[in-house]
C-alpha cells in the first residue's frame, strides 16, 4: 500500500513536472547538435547533478544499493540508435510522450501505443532472440557492472576504488556540470517553469524512484519502459508480477500530466495528419523496440542510469543522442526538399 | 503590435518539434527583410521553443500571443 500511495503521488509531482517544464529529451538531444537554446540540456543537467552526489550519498549510508545497467555494446548501440530514430518521428522521448498524450495530443497517444508494441515485440515477440544475442556479452569490470567509479580498476587490476575515489569522481563531474550551468544566458519566451525549476523538482523525484524502489528491494530507480512493459503485460495477460513501484509512478504521472496542462491552458485535443499520425506510429514502435532492447530509455539509462554513472547507460544514451541526431538531419533535409519542390504559399 | 499585418502565414497546428522549428525556419527563409511572418503552433512548448530558436537566429518576436485554448500566433520580422 505504501508503494502505491507513493509511487502514485511522485509519478502526480513527476508528471506536473515534466508538463510544466517542457522536460522532452528528445528535444534536449537535438537541441545540443541543432539549436542555440539549450534549457532543457540544461534541466537535464541539473537532475544529473543532483542526483549523482545523491546517489552515492544513499549508497555510502546503506540505504540504497544502486544497480548499473549491464554494458553490451551490441545492444546499447543498435537499441539506443533505433530508439532515437524513433524519437524524433514520434515526436517525443518516452517521458515526453506520456505527458504530451496527457495534453491531447493524438499523434504521442498513438506513439504510446506504437511504444507499448514495439515493446512486446522485441521482449516477447518475433525480435527476442535478438535481443538474448545482442546483449551477450556484457562486459564486467572485476566482476561488477560497469561504471565510472570502477573504471580504473579495468586498467589496474589491483585497484579497486573506495568512497573516497568515487567521490572525486562525483566531485569532478559535478564541478563540472555547475559551472557549465552558472554560464547559462538569461532563459526567454518561457512558458511554464524555467529550466532549473523542473532540474531541481524531477531531480528530487528521481530520487524518490530510487528511495521508494529500495523499499520493495529494487535497486533502480525511475524507469519508463519497465512500467510500460508491466501494463501491458497486464492489459494482455492479467499478469501482475512485474507491477511494482515504477508501475504506480507511470499511473500517477498521467493525471499529474494532466492537471498541468489544465493549469496551463495547454488541455485540448489535437489531431495531426493522417500521415503524421501514421509516422508518430512507427516512430513509437521503434522506440519501444530500441529502448527494449538497449534495455532502458532516455529515464531508465539518460536520468537514472547515468546518475550512478553506469558505463552501459552513458554508451546508450550516447547511441540515442546519436540516432537523434541523424534522423534530425534528415528531417531538415526532406522538410527542406518538400518546401523546395513546392511553390511559396506566402 | 498590429498583428494582423504580415507579409507571410504559416499554420503549423497539429506539427510538433522539430517539424514546428524547421518549417518556420524555411518559411522565414522566404522572406527578406523586415517581412513579418505570422506562424500559429497548437501547444504551449511550440509557443515557446519556435519564438526562442528564431529569436537566437537573429530574427525579431514581435509577439507571441494566446488566442485560445491550444492556439498561438507567433509574429516574427525577418532580420535579413
Amino acid at each position: 500500500m505504501t508503494s502505491i500511495i507513493s509511487g502514485l503521488i511522485t509519478g502526480f509531482v513527476g508528471g506536473y513536472a515534466l508538463q510544466r517544464g517542457g522536460f522532452c529529451m528528445h528535444s534536449a538531444f537535438r537541441s545540443i547538435a541543432y539549436e542555440k537554446d539549450h534549457s532543457i540540456v540544461r534541466a537535464w543537467l541539473l537532475v544529473l547533478a543532483i542526483n549523482i552526489p545523491a546517489l552515492l550519498l544513499l549508497e555510502q549510508i546503506g540505504l540504497v544499493f544502486p544497480a548499473r545497467a549491464p554494458f553490451s555494446i551490441v545492444a546499447g548501440l543498435i537499441g539506443g540508435l533505433v530508439f532515437g530514430i524513433g524519437m524524433v518521428l514520434a515526436g517525443g522521448c518516452a517521458s515526453g510522450t506520456y505527458y504530451r498524450a496527457s495534453k491531447g495530443m493524438t499523434g504521442s497517444i498513438v506513439a504510446l501505443l506504437g511504444f507499448a508494441g514495439g515493446g512486446l515485440m522485441m521482449t516477447r515477440g518475433v525480435f527476442q532472440p535478438l535481443r538474448s544475442w545482442a546483449l551477450r556479452p556484457e562486459i564486467p569490470i572485476a566482476g561488477e557492472e560497469a561504471s565510472l567509479y570502477n573504471l580504473p580498476t579495468a586498467f589496474a587490476g589491483g585497484f579497486f576504488p573506495g568512497f573516497g575515489f568515487r567521490w572525486i569522481v562525483a566531485g569532478v563531474i559535478v564541478i563540472a556540470i555547475v559551472v557549465f550551468l552558472l554560464r547559462a544566458p538569461k532563459q526567454t519566451f518561457t512558458i511554464g517553469w524555467p529550466w532549473w525549476v523542473t532540474g531541481i523538482v524531477v531531480g528530487v523525484v528521481a530520487i524518490g524512484g530510487w528511495y521508494f524502489s529500495s523499499l520493495e528491494y529494487r535497486d533502480y530507480g525511475l524507469s519508463i519502459v519497465q512500467p510500460t512493459n508491466a501494463i501491458t503485460g497486464w492489459l494482455l495477460n492479467g499478469e501482475t508480477g512485474a507491477i511494482n513501484w515504477t508501475t504506480w509512478f507511470l499511473v500517477g504521472l498521467i493525471p499529474g500530466a494532466f492537471a498541468a496542462a489544465w493549469k496551463g491552458g495547454d488541455l485540448s485535443l489535437r489531431v495531426p495528419s493522417a500521415g503524421r499520425l501514421l509516422q508518430n506510429l512507427g516512430g513509437g514502435i521503434m522506440m519501444g523496440w530500441g529502448a527494449n532492447l538497449a534495455g532502458g530509455c532516455n529515464i531508465g539509462h539518460g536520468v537514472t542510469g547515468m546518475s550512478v554513472l553506469s558505463i552501459g547507460s552513458i554508451w546508450a544514451t550516447a547511441s540515442t543522442i546519436l540516432g537523434v541526431w541523424a534522423m534530425t538531419w534528415l528531417v531538415f533535409k526532406i522538410t527542406r526538399n518538400q518546401a523546395g519542390s513546392r511553390p511559396a504559399s506566402a | 503590435m498590429a498583428e494582423s499585418t504580415f507579409d507571410s502565414e504559416l499554420d503549423l497546428s497539429g506539427e510538433v518539434c522539430p517539424y514546428t522549428l524547421v518549417k518556420s525556419k524555411l518559411a522565414l527563409e522566404k522572406l527578406v527583410a523586415g517581412q513579418i511572418l505570422k506562424i500559429t503552433v497548437d501547444n504551449n512548448e511550440s509557443a515557446g521553443n519556435v519564438p526562442k530558436g528564431l529569436s537566437l537566429d537573429g530574427h525579431e518576436i514581435l509577439g507571441v500571443n494566446r488566442e485560445g485554448k491550444g492556439k498561438w500566433h507567433v509574429t516574427v520580422k525577418h532580420a535579413g
